[in-house]
Formats: C-alpha cells, structure tokens, sequence
C-alpha cells in the first residue's frame, strides 16, 4: 500500500497553519519524524491516522482518500500506536489485545453464534511477536510501562493492517526496553513489508532505525532525507536553538550526534 | 470456574430468588402449591383464591422485580462503559427522571394513545443527552460535572413530573410513591410492554459488545481500533434509554441498583462485557426481585417501597465509590 500525502494541512482556529506536508510513503519503509515541540509532528500524526481532518490537501492510500474510507476500513488499513493509555477497569491483556480484532467481527460472531475463524490464531500470533504470551492473563492495569508499550502495539498488529503509526513509542521505555521495541518493529517493516511513521525524539536511535526523516519545525518539513543528510548539526542547530556536534564512533563506524 | 458455570449459578440464584418472592407475602404459600398452581395451569386453568395470588398478584410482581434489576443494571453497565467512569447510572445521571417526566406528560396529556412507554423512552434519550452535552468540556466528559448535572436535571424534571401530576389531579402519595419507586398492582399487560422495551435494548446492545470494551480504553483508542465512535455511542445510549424506560415504567423511581451491581460484579468477573453485561442482568435481577421481597414484608413494619431499600442499600456504596473516585483522581493530579 502506498501513501501519499498531498499538500495536507491542518489550520487550528483559523490561526495556527500545520503544514503543508507532501510526500509518498513506499512498502516496508520506515519514516521518522523528528523536531522541537510544537513543530506538528503529532497534528502530522494525526492526521495520517485519521482522527484529524486536514484543512488543505489530502492523504490518500493506494488513491483512496482517507476521510473518504469508513471508520472500519481505515483500521483496517492503518494501525495507530498510541503514547500510554490508562483505564480504571480491569480488562487481562488478551482482552485488550483482542479489540484489535473489532474491525474483522461479522454480525453472526458479534452475536456469538459463530467464531471468527483463526480468531485465536491471530491473537496469540501478536502476542508472541511482541512477546508477551506469559502475560497474557495479566491484568492490562498492574503491568509496568514497557509491558503497556508492548500490549498497546499488540493490538495494532492483531488489527493485522499494513501500516503502523506511532507516536513516541518508546518514550516510557528504558534503553533496552527501548531496543528491543525498535527491533521487533524493524523486523515488521523488513520482513512484513509494514510501513511504519514513528515520532521520536532521540535522534541516534532514530536514525539507527528509519530510512527517511522528516524534519519539522514551526509546521513545516524543513528537511527530508537519510539519516545522514537530515542530521546535519548545521541545520538542527537552527531548528533545536542549541548547538551539536557529530562524530563517528571508532568502534562502530556509526553516526553519532550529540548537543554540545 | 469458567463462564459457563458462572452464568449457571447465576441463573439458579435467579430461579432462588423468583421462588422466594412467590412464597413470601401476606400470606404464606407453600413451595408445593406453587409448583402445583404453574405447571396446572399450563393444562387446565383454575381460578382458587391461592392460584389468583399466585398468577394474578405475585407472579407479575416478582418477574416485573427481575426485569426493572436486569435493565437498570445493564443500562448501568452501557452508561459507564461510555462515560469510562463506574459512577455513571441511570438514577444518577438523571435518565430516570427523564423517562418518568416522558411517561407523565404522554399520561396527562394524551392519555388515550397508550404513549406512555415510548414517552419514558423518549424522556430518558432526551435527559441523557442533555446531561451529556453539559458535562462534554473540551473533548472529555467530566464526570464530577456530569453527576451535578444529573442530580439537578433530576430534581428539575422531578419537579415539572409532580407539577403536572399534582395539575392532572394525582393525589400527593400517589406521587410519593412514584417517587420513591416500586412496584405496585402489576399487570401482565404492563410487564409486557415493559419487557418488549427492555428486550429490544439487550438484543441492539449485544453487537455492539466489542464496542464496549473499546470505550473501556477510551475514544480516542476506540476510534483507532475502528469503532465509529459517533454512531455508536448514540446507539448505545438510545439502548440504555430504552431500558431505563421499561424500568422506570414497571416501578417510578429506583436508585442505584445499575451502580452497585455492575461494580460489585467488575472485581469478581472483570470489565469484558460478553460476561460482565449478562451477568448484570442476572445479578441484578436477583438483587431486585430479593430486595422488592423485603420492601413489601419488612418485619414489625410490613410493606414499605422499593426504592427505600435500595437507597439504603446503594446510596452509601455510591457515596464510598465517589470518594474513592475523588481520591484517586486529586492524586493523579498531585503526580502530573
């Protein structure tokens, strides 16, 4: 599935213009989303998950618009990752990961007259890809965040939809939680041909990960490219008002940038 | 135990209670004598004096108990899983009041047309709605908000209720008794247009069960997992309307029963509603059904109404519920 966004805008109150931002998003790739706080990386993210409706300018997938596609389909086709989610009541994690499996319900398996076919199959396959089949009876309140990360991503691949859209993911993680995550969607994007949008703000990792940045600032993609054209400490220096300095670590031959 | 078994226990306990309400009232009916009245009749009607009581008097009050717990409970359950808050309740929000304002104003004011069911229906959509649109600030609803919206559309609508009942010449213990719920001189022709109503909310609710459970994790989730969130909760609070009105229409005003059952049933069965929503109404029906049994024969003071019981009963669980609620809420706002 190919997305492709075409000068979409979002405008907050007539005032605050969020965008344009243009550009088309292959198969299996991988784009990141990196600037300062308010720049509209997440209006950009909600927009593309469709919860936001663009002012100007549209998204489509494979030609259809996306606020033109019903409720259902569009999660059938895009999966959003949300930050944290909390709730006061007491769902186990299968529970929760199954919700992910609502847009594939018939009426005959709402009413429980019959099962969804490999129903379980589904379920227990996004468990063990995030791999938290050991907790799937837990309840979805008393897990530790990483657990929540992994549960909450569980669910967009239960939705078993070609495109994912996350937001921080990792933000509540520690590094190797953090790694780990990375990894299990990097395996998604090589292996699956998912397409994967991700907001980030560490942008070693980021860059570690992602074929495409884009870089905001004040609403606008100031910059896209590879890792190593878009991290360039010239141009973050503008964007971030602070200064960096890059290096290539003698051991790994990576990129590294840092603030000064 | 699995699902299976729960559902079982629960549906003897119902069987229990049912049995209980038949044998208690004035007069003491022996257990084989009911038997006898109901499976005889099925074959060859008699009319004794012990087979009116039964059919006439206590087999319509006992099943018109269980369908007024069963409905409140689960148009408790629908409108908490909207809201994301377990104080929500068809008493509390003001739904109850909106139903009896609906049926009071299609009796007094067209009283040939027989409105009065689609009139609580309508008053109760109508008073959820309003109740609703206040507390919905800036995307969310506040339920601190919602509950002080529902306490005075409740004792708004109460009010214009008694208004026009007192104007159409009802006399005040008439509308006391309204007010405080129960169930008096039911008639099978009552309980059933009551049951029509309740049946049609459960059947529109039960595909929407996966609905449910989404707006457990809020709308925003919900919306990504493919719920047409809109849609959906207007369905969903048009179904609890419709049970809250066959309700209100079998016994006026009874409070909190779709408050504590749902929540005493959460920590035992969880929040999945495939168990929780059936369950509610079993259990609540059985909390009714036992509860009407002892309003209408309390010891040393005989026959007092419905919804006293179950004030006294739930007006204090809700009490510790909102002070937990608040509780826990300061402190989230203490660690932000």
């Amino acid at each position: 599935m190919i997305v492709k966004l075409v000068d979409a805008t979002h405008v907050y109150e007539e005032q605050l213009e969020i965008g344009p931002f243009t550009g088309e998003l292959q198969p299996g790739s991988w784009l990141g989303i990196i600037g300062p706080n308010g720049a509209g990386k997440t209006t950009l993210l909600r927009m593309l998950s469709g919860i936001l409706r663009p002012t100007y300018g549209t998204i489509s997938i494979d030609g259809h618009n996306i606020y033109q596609l019903s409720t259902k389909i569009r999660a059938q086709w895009i999966a959003t990752v949300p930050q944290i989610l909390d709730t006061s009541f007491n769902l186990t994690v299968t529970e929760v990961v199954e919700l992910g499996r609502l847009v594939h319900l018939s009426l005959a398996e709402r009413f429980a007259i019959k099962h969804q076919d490999g129903h379980h199959q589904h379920i227990h396959d996004a468990l063990s890809a995030t791999d938290i089949v050991d907790l799937k009876e837990r309840s979805f309140n008393l897990l530790s965040g990483g657990e929540k990360q992994r549960v909450l991503l569980a669910i967009a691949l239960a939705q078993n939809s070609n495109i994912l859209i996350l937001d921080e993911p990792t933000s509540h993680l520690d590094p190797g939680h953090s790694f780990r995550f990375l990894d299990m969607l990097n395996k998604l994007a090589k292996e699956d041909g998912k397409t994967i949008v991700m907001v980030h703000h560490d942008l070693n990792l980021i860059s570690r990960y992602c074929d495409t940045l884009w870089l905001c600032h004040k609403g606008k993609v100031v910059k896209q490219g590879t890792p190593e054209a878009v991290l360039d400490p010239a141009l973050l220096e503008e964007v971030y008002e602070i200064r960096f300095i890059s290096f290539s670590d003698r051991l790994t031959g990576r990129h590294i940038i840092l603030p000064e | 135990m699995n699902d299976k078994g729960i559902f079982f226990v629960a549906l003897v306990g119902l069987l229990a209670a049912l049995t209980i309400g038949l044998i208690r009232g004035p007069t003491f009916i022996p257990l084989g004598d009911i038997f006898n009245v109901i499976l005889g009749n099925l074959f060859h009607p008699t009319a004794s004096v012990t087979s009116t009581i039964i059919l006439d008097i206590r087999l319509p009050r006992v099943l018109a108990a269980s369908v007024v717990g069963g409905a409140l409970a689960v148009a408790g359950v629908i409108m908490q899983a909207l809201l994301r808050n377990p104080l929500a309740d068809p008493y509390v929000i003001g739904a109850s009041s909106g139903a009896g304002l609906g049926a009071t104003i299609a009796q007094v004011f067209f009283p040939a047309l027989g409105l009065i069911a689609p009139g609580a229906f309508l008053g109760a959509l109508g008073a959820i709605l309003i109740a609703y649109a206040l507390a919905r600030g800036r995307g969310r609803v506040e339920i601190f908000t919602l509950i002080l919206a529902g306490y005075a559309l409740s004792i708004i609508l109460g009010a214009v209720s008694a208004f026009l009942m007192m104007w159409h010449l009802t006399s005040l213990s008439a509308i006391f008794a309204w007010e405080l719920g129960g169930i008096h001189g039911m008639t099978w022709g009552r309980l059933g247009v009551a049951a029509l109503l309740v049946a049609a909310g459960i059947v529109i609710t039960i595909p929407f069960i996966p609905e449910l459970n989404a707006f457990l994790l809020g709308e925003e989730e919900a919306h990504y997992v493919g719920v047409s969130v809109e849609r959906s909760r207007l369905i969903l609070l048009a179904t609890a309307s419709l049970m809250t009105a066959g309700a209100v229409y079998l016994s006026g005003l009874v409070g909190f029963v779709g408050l504590v059952i749902p929540h005493v049933l959460r920590r035992f069965v969880g929040s999945h509603h495939r168990r929780l929503l059936p369950l509610s109404f079993l259990v609540g029906a059985i909390f009714l059904v036992l509860a009407d049994t002892l309003a209408e024969n309390v010891p040393g003071v005989g026959n007092i109404p419905l919804g006293l019981v179950t004030a006294l009963v739930g007006g204090p669980y809700f009490l510790w519920l909102l002070t937990r609620t608040a509780r826990s809420t300061s402190q989230k706002s203490w660690t932000v």
